[in-house]
């Protein structure tokens, strides 16, 4: 069954052309200004004709084109417009999946949908028609996900890129081995070892591949050759409560935002959905006042929390923040919501009366059996996450 | 609260609370659609909630990914698929 891949290349660059469009067709950097250390993390193909590479220094990119215009990564409005591409997606296929390495990429399976739209390019045709314009949306469609992102990746904006089965070997051959599905630098590696393309990769044995870069190696391996019957799989709905804040004044210190928190997490608590519930999760997002900038936390708990406890928890990892601008809306989103998780303090017929009672019976038992039936229950490690580390049963041997 | 009886303790004299317990899984794409226990399949209603934990990857690694069940007869259950051995185990969380 053909698989589409929806890909909008330099996402985050495209997100802040939304409101800009005028910029389009300049070379365009995205930086982080505001930190110690500016750098480029994303450049436009006009910026990198110029010889602006990411992880570049911004002054030295700067001299090397005075002309670049710096957009600032707004992480809120990615997360937000790429819930809504999604959304729309799934109005019309009920499989899409979000690529797990890259934002601004999605997998929709085509089954059904050629039927309806006639043929598998009218299906894709309106798939790409579900995304803004201006983000420059492209798509290719392959029997593998594998086959299809690199069929997007060729395609020109609005276009779509076709691989059949029969052709997949041949068009992967020649693709470069950038787009391998590995860290950054065992492909860096793979271009030092004279490997520039998919097919001189193949080329290789596959358990060489494999004792050399391991498992991932050997999956890449097969995945370069056009062997990729991997599903899409949806990810997995879950429930998550959203608590919005817009500040009086623009919080300008730790302090005023963690009142804020404090007020938000309680507000949380008490409505219904999470009335008598912990989480597991909170993501902490933050828009800054006047131009769009925006950053976001995520904190994932050691074990599901109440309110008390996740005030404290977003207390301790707000320490090390840096504020980087006036905070005009604050907004929590938790997630992970379990049923309340009980602490029992004590066993309640444990009293000093009792234990006299008991001492004495495990002493007769143990006159008995050679050594006591009773055990009790220890904290061994409360906090792991694996559940079986937490707590043991040991003798009670009074 | 039961008074510290100062015994020394004993790892053999330890038993480790709330470990895993084999269950049969039916899974589609690696998520369970029914499952099996005290012989009785039980139909998965909704998977709740799913999580991954990874873990000692400096000794004997663990990869779990949990799947809070809800069945077909209102019950609910964790479950966990072993991501190194395959194998599904039945535990709660």
């Amino acid at each position: 069954m053909p698989v589409v891949c929806l890909r909008i290349p330099w996402f985050a660059l495209r997100i802040a052309l939304l409101d800009q469009p005028q910029l389009d067709g300049r070379p365009l950097l995205l930086s982080n200004p505001q930190s110690g250390r500016a750098v480029v993390l994303d450049a436009t193909p006009e910026a990198l004709a110029k010889g602006i590479r990411p992880g570049m220094n911004l002054r030295e990119a700067s001299a090397l084109c005075p002309t670049a215009v710096i957009l600032v990564a707004d992480p809120v409005r990615e997360t937000t417009v790429a819930n809504q591409v999604r959304e729309r997606l799934e109005h019309l296929s009920p499989l899409v999946e979000p690529d797990a390495r890259e934002q601004g990429c999605w997998y929709i399976d085509l089954k059904g949908l050629e039927r309806h739209y006639g043929t598998s390019e009218n299906a894709t045709r309106r798939l790409i028609e579900c995304v803004d314009p201006t983000l420059r949306a492209r798509a290719g469609v392959a029997p593998g996900k594998f086959t299809a992102r690199v069929a997007a990746g060729v395609a020109t904006a609005g276009s779509i890129r076709v691989i059949a089965l029969e052709e997949a070997p041949a068009f992967l051959a020649e693709a470069s081995i950038s787009w391998l599905p590995l860290p950054p630098d065992v492909i860096r590696q793979l271009e030092r070892l004279g490997i520039p393309t998919l097919g001189a990769f193949t080329n290789l044995p596959a358990r060489k591949v494999a004792a050399r870069f391991g498992p991932a190696g050997r999956e890449a391996w097969t995945l370069a050759r056009g062997e990729d019957d991997r599903p899409v799989i949806p990810p997995p709905r879950t429930q998550s409560v959203r608590e919005e804040l817009a500040m009086p004044v623009p919080a300008v210190s730790r302090e005023m935002l963690i009142i804020g928190l404090r007020q938000m997490v309680s507000r949380a608590f008490a409505k219904p959905e999470l009335r008598g519930k912990h989480v597991r999760q909170v993501t902490l997002h933050a828009i800054l006042e006047g131009e769009r900038r925006s950053w976001e936390r995520t904190l994932t708990l050691k074990e599901p929390c109440g309110s008390n406890r996740v005030v404290n928890a977003l207390e301790l990892r707000l320490q090390a923040l840096e504020m980087t601008g006036p905070i005009e809306i604050v907004t929590l989103e938790f997630s992970g919501i379990v049923n309340e998780v009980a602490r029992q303090a004590a066993f309640p017929l444990m009293g000093p009366r009792a234990a006299a009672p008991l001492t004495a019976a495990i002493h007769h038992l143990k006159h008995r059996y050679g050594l006591s039936p009773i055990y009790h229950v220890v904290e061994v490690e409360p906090w792991s996450r694996i559940p079986e580390r937490r707590h043991a049963l040991i003798a009670y041997d009074p | 609260m039961v008074p510290d009886t100062r015994t020394q303790a004993r790892p053999d004299r330890l038993r480790p609370l709330n470990e895993p317990l084999p269950i049969e899984v039916m899974a589609e794409h690696d998520r369970p659609v029914a499952i099996v226990i005290n012989r009785h399949t039980h139909r998965v209603e909704r998977i709740q909630d799913t999580w991954i934990i990874e873990d000692e990857w400096w000794r004997q690694p663990i990869r779990r990914q949990y799947f809070a069940l809800l069945l077909d007869d209102g019950a609910k259950r964790t479950i966990y698929h072993d991501l190194v051995t395959g194998a599904w185990r039945l535990q709660d969380y």
